[in-house]
């Protein structure tokens, strides 16, 4: 589903520039989870916003599903961003002046689903993350596990090919951190790729496949599974 | 301390040029603004404070009653009225016709040199204890007590005589009968801009009971109760009382109404300070001010600067987030409150500052275009006056405290604690405020803006509106002062000689020309009918070829012709002056008989209404008299060909037939624009204040928009990760300031509405209120806040959301 090959990616200042991806290569099939990690400032993040095509890489070359994207414009990444990938972050990046389940319908607006079928859709997906009773409340109103999984339903409720997870249980003690790994396992099962960025070792071990990076190149690959 | 204040204040306003430049130019433009417009105001109420004794003067007026309703408020009175008031009611010490000659000129001669004296008036000798026109030669004693003195202002004595001691001379009105000498027995200063009655050359009065043809042409009889030609000033005794003089007043009215002195009329007092911003009178010596226009101006000039400290204040607190995190480390570094809120506010003062400098700049060179736009002297002191200076000095000071105070206690009050860890919430506090001021703005705004749409198309109406009278391709002849007459006919035959001149005909005024040039009489009626009701009338005499001319349309009876003459007291009126009497059609009105002025005179013809003044005015009820003598003005109509050789064309004529006679001229149809350049002169200072208001109020909207856009980042970034395109960013950006300026727009348009129909009471025609006179301006404002806002919207929206994302 993902191929790139050779990526690079670079920050300038006036000054210096630095390296963030040297020459990055890797696959990730369909229906994969796999697991991103490294010390910060090895090029994690980096590689996390070109793969969501939030950013774009000053070289090499990325397949997305067999096309190549690498050169596509704003527009273009906005439009495949929008209909294949699902993002969750570590500090959840939900919109506090709206309510639950406005949250979750949001991604449905912007690709046009009509009003009764996008509440249909949201409440399926609530149910199915056990949050359905908390629909009206607020962000602020929730625990932090409550809120990651309103992240998840809304990265999900699009029925993505594709969710990226930068560090999800992050900002989670450990049993809501389980909860919100069960729930990126479901999905997987249900055939989702998922690619997470993660420091927990832990965490890791719920994916097929761990990449280890530094410097912005791969240093290792282990299969899990 | 002070020092490093400074300096940190300064770079700071050097990291964020953007934004102190939008700073500056909104303090700025508000510092200039209101400084020329407060000085404007400032002249305009500074009228007759060159006269010490102003506040005991009075100006008594006449009104023209219906029942207990006034019809018309003149400011000229009969002249009995001075004299029988200083010996009935002890509170009035003196008083003093001012009578105006000529109107608009008088010709005049000193030696051999003929010459047009504008604005010459015949004055009684207490004129000089009210108004404060000291001699800078000749001698005080005895002045203007006997006839045939004259005082002129040291600028005529410069432009006839080259110097200013000209005591002595001898200045004369050439008549066709026996010339009038006036003796040169003092020389005044120039009347000051700030006076309602200048003059360049003053006559004494009893010249004018003296001389047996002034007596005759002018009626300044001592037992005159028939014509009301002379503004009357009285000079109250000191301490006296003006409420219990307006009751000696009421009483004397009424004991002139028992001694049948007039009828269903009132003399009302005016205290001349009032003249000039108060008072809206037939034949006012210049037109005055108006008082509701000047306080208007100042109040928007107020708005317009509160709105450049507003926008200072939403610009700084928008700033905020990019601060917060320097005080909360500035905090943890062991500052304390009071040394941050001074660094704030040093950085307010000195945006002040330059924004003054910047002000001064602005003034300097909008001065000469305000000075001609607002009509105040070209000799006007703006950076001499103290008042401007110390206004400036407020402006800096007061509004750097003022406006540095709110973001200083804002900024300051942040907890390093949260901000360092990134939470803003605090700084939301205020967005109702902000977004109030943000409504007043544009409430401001677009009510100025849907008034300039207004006044505009009432002033293009007005121009495009049918006079009823053909005002094109005339040039009018001033009468020359001997043998003007006599020599007439010659002067007209060789002029219709030129096949391009199509008529020449002969008149006391033309339209276009101030109502003064007409004559009023009040009294005129339908012979043996008694009038209950008592009416201005407006005579003017004109020749067989003045009508024909003019294009006016005949309604009935006929013009006059070959066979009119003086002695056949032949009148022809016009549909305005029917109304009057009853007369139902103008068929109706032919051969009526009219009693006025103590004969009895047959309407001849009836025509059609023109408008005489300029729209602003209802029609004028006119009776035109014949006269076929060349006394005051001869109109020579083109057929074509350009002004300029048309002028040479008739100054040819004119010097063959008159070799000696000044040649003096004008356009019919400037003279006409003339009446609408007040208006124009309005329109203009509106235009330009709308602007202003837009520009502070769009810069407003910038800050609003900065504010709103960076407490909306991180959503932004979040909403364009999950699929939000840059339009839906946008649409959400925009939303809320257009429902804010929707806001506005109900607020406004109802204002407005009142506004324009108050003014639109003004004038007599008027436009019908059309829905897109509102609809314009308001979508012109939509469009401006769309365009303001999209500077820091599009920049926001089309930005890499990671970037917004990346503090995490």
């Amino acid at each position: 589903m993902i191929k790139i090959t050779n990526l690079e990616k670079y920050y300038k200042t006036e000054e210096v520039q630095t390296i963030a991806l040297n020459k990055l290569s890797f696959e990730v099939k369909q229906g994969e989870f796999a697991a991103i990690m490294g010390p910060s400032g090895c090029g994690k993040s980096t590689l996390l916003n070109i793969l969501g095509l939030l950013d774009d890489p000053d070289g090499g070359s990325y397949l997305f599903n067999g096309i190549e994207v690498a050169g596509y414009n704003e527009r273009k990444r906005a439009q495949l961003r929008k209909h294949n990938i699902g993002f969750v972050f570590q500090s959840f990046n939900l919109i506090d002046e709206l309510s639950v389940f406005e949250n979750v319908e949001l991604p449905l607006i912007y690709t046009g689903v009509k009003p009764a079928e996008r509440k249909e859709r949201v409440h399926a997906v609530l149910e199915k993350m056990q949050i359905m009773h908390r629909r009206k409340h607020f962000p602020q109103q929730l625990s932090g596990g409550q809120q990651q999984r309103v992240a998840v339903a809304r990265a999900v409720v699009n029925n993505p090919k594709l969710i990226l997870a930068d560090e999800p249980t992050g900002n989670l003690d450990s049993s809501n951190g389980n909860e919100v790994m069960d729930l990126l396992t479901e999905l997987n099962e249900a055939g989702t790729t998922i690619i997470m960025v993660t420091h927990s070792e832990h965490d890791a071990k719920f994916s097929h496949r761990i990449i280890r990076m530094l410097d912005g190149q791969k240093v290792t690959e282990n299969v899990l599974v | 301390m002070i020092r490093n204040y400074f300096k940190i204040a300064w770079r700071s306003l050097v990291k964020s040029k953007g934004l102190t430049l939008i700073n500056l130019i909104g303090l700025a433009t508000g510092f200039a603004i209101t400084l020329l417009i407060v000085q404007y105001v400032q002249f305009e109420r500074s009228y007759e404070n060159t006269h010490p004794n102003a506040d005991r003067v009075v100006r008594l007026t006449l009104n023209l009653m219906t029942g207990n309703s006034v019809t018309t408020q003149d400011s000229e009175m009969y002249p009995p009225v001075g004299p029988k008031l200083v010996s009935e009611v002890p509170e009035v010490e003196a008083y003093s016709r001012v009578y105006a000659i000529g109107e608009p000129n008088s010709p005049m001669q000193i030696k051999e040199q003929q010459f047009l004296m504008k604005d010459l008036y015949a004055v009684d000798a207490d004129f000089f204890k009210m108004f404060n026109y000291k001699l800078i030669h000749g001698s005080e004693k005895d002045l203007f007590k006997k006839p045939n003195q004259a005082i002129i202002t040291e600028s005529t004595a410069l432009k006839y005589f080259n110097r200013t001691d000209v005591v002595g001379e001898v200045i004369k009105s050439p008549r066709s009968s026996e010339d009038i000498l006036y003796n040169v027995v003092g020389v005044t200063h120039d009347s000051p801009p700030n006076t309602h009655l200048k003059f360049d050359m003053l006559i004494s009065y009893p010249t004018m009971l003296a001389d047996a043809e002034m007596l005759k042409r002018h009626g300044e009889r001592d037992e005159n109760w028939n014509n009301n030609n002379s503004y009357m000033y009285v000079k109250l005794v000191k301490g006296a009382d003006y409420k219990h003089f307006t009751t000696s007043l009421a009483a004397f009215n009424k004991r002139l109404i028992d001694e049948k002195k007039i009828k269903s009329e009132e003399i009302i007092g005016q205290k001349i300070k009032d003249i000039h911003l108060y008072s809206k009178k037939t034949f006012e010596p210049e037109t005055n001010g108006d008082a509701k226009s000047i306080f208007f101006l100042l109040g928007v000039a107020l708005l317009i600067i509160i709105s450049a400290y507003v926008n200072y204040i939403n610009l700084a607190t928008s700033k905020a987030l990019d601060r917060a995190k320097e005080v909360g480390i500035k905090k943890v570094m062991g500052s304390t409150i009071t040394q941050l809120r001074l660094q704030f506010l040093v950085e307010s003062l000195l945006i002040n500052v330059l924004a003054g400098g910047l002000a001064l700049l602005l003034v300097w060179i909008g001065k000469s275009s305000f000075l001609s736009l607002s009509g105040l002297p070209e000799d006007f002191v703006l950076f001499g006056n103290l008042t401007f200076w110390v206004l400036l000095f407020t402006f800096i000071v007061l509004g750097g405290l003022l406006s540095g105070l709110y973001p200083a206690i804002i900024l300051s009050s942040f907890k390093p604690s949260t901000v360092l860890k990134g939470d803003f919430s605090h700084s939301i506090k205020g967005t109702f405020l902000r977004k109030g001021l943000v409504i007043f703005q544009f409430a401001i705004t677009i009510i100025l803006l849907i008034q300039t749409f207004t006044v505009n198309e009432q002033l293009e109406y007005m121009r495009g509106l049918d006079k009823g009278v053909n005002v094109e391709r005339s040039i009018i002849v001033e009468a020359p002062t001997k043998n003007s007459s006599e020599n007439y006919s010659v002067f007209k035959q060789s002029l219709l000689a030129n096949s391009n001149i199509n008529a020449v005909s002969l008149s006391h005024t033309v339209p276009g020309q101030p109502s003064a040039s007409l004559s009023t009489t009040a009294d005129i009626h339908i012979t043996g009918v008694t009038p209950e009701q008592y009416h201005n009338f407006y005579i003017t005499f004109i020749d067989k070829d003045y009508i024909p001319l003019l294009d006016v349309e005949m309604l009935a009876g006929t013009n006059f012709d070959e066979g009119t003459t003086p002695e056949k007291s032949q009148v022809v009126v016009n549909e305005e002056a029917l109304k009057h009497w009853d007369i139902q059609t103008p068929e109706d009105a032919v051969n009526k008989k009219l009693t006025f002025w103590g004969n009895e005179w047959t309407i001849k013809g009836v025509v059609k209404n023109y408008h005489q003044q300029s729209p602003k005015s209802p029609f004028l009820p006119m009776i035109h008299i014949f006269n076929n003598n060349f006394r005051s003005l001869a109109t020579v109509q083109f057929n074509g060909g350009s002004s300029g050789d048309n002028v040479a064309q008739v100054k040819e004529n004119f010097n063959a037939v008159y070799p000696e006679a000044p040649f003096s001229y004008f356009f019919m149809d400037q003279e006409y624009n003339k009446q609408f350049e007040a208006d124009d002169r309005f329109k203009n200072v509106f235009m330009i204040l709308t602007a202003f208001s837009i520009l502070v109020a769009c810069l407003g909207l910038l800050g609003l928009a900065s504010f709103s856009v960076e407490k909306r980042r991180k959503e932004i970034g979040i909403r364009k990760v999950i699929g939000a395109s840059t339009t839906n960013i946008l649409i959400l950006l925009s939303k809320d300031f257009v429902k804010t300026v929707m806001l506005s727009v109900l607020l406004s348009v109802p204002i407005s509405y009142l506004l324009i129909q108050n003014w639109l009471k003004n004038f007599a025609f008027k436009i019908d209120l059309h829905l897109w006179l509102f609809i314009l301006p308001i979508l012109l404002v939509f469009g401006l806040v769309l365009l303001s806002i999209s500077i820091k919207t599009v920049k926001t929206a089309i930005a890499n959301p990671i970037k917004s994302l990346r503090t995490e």
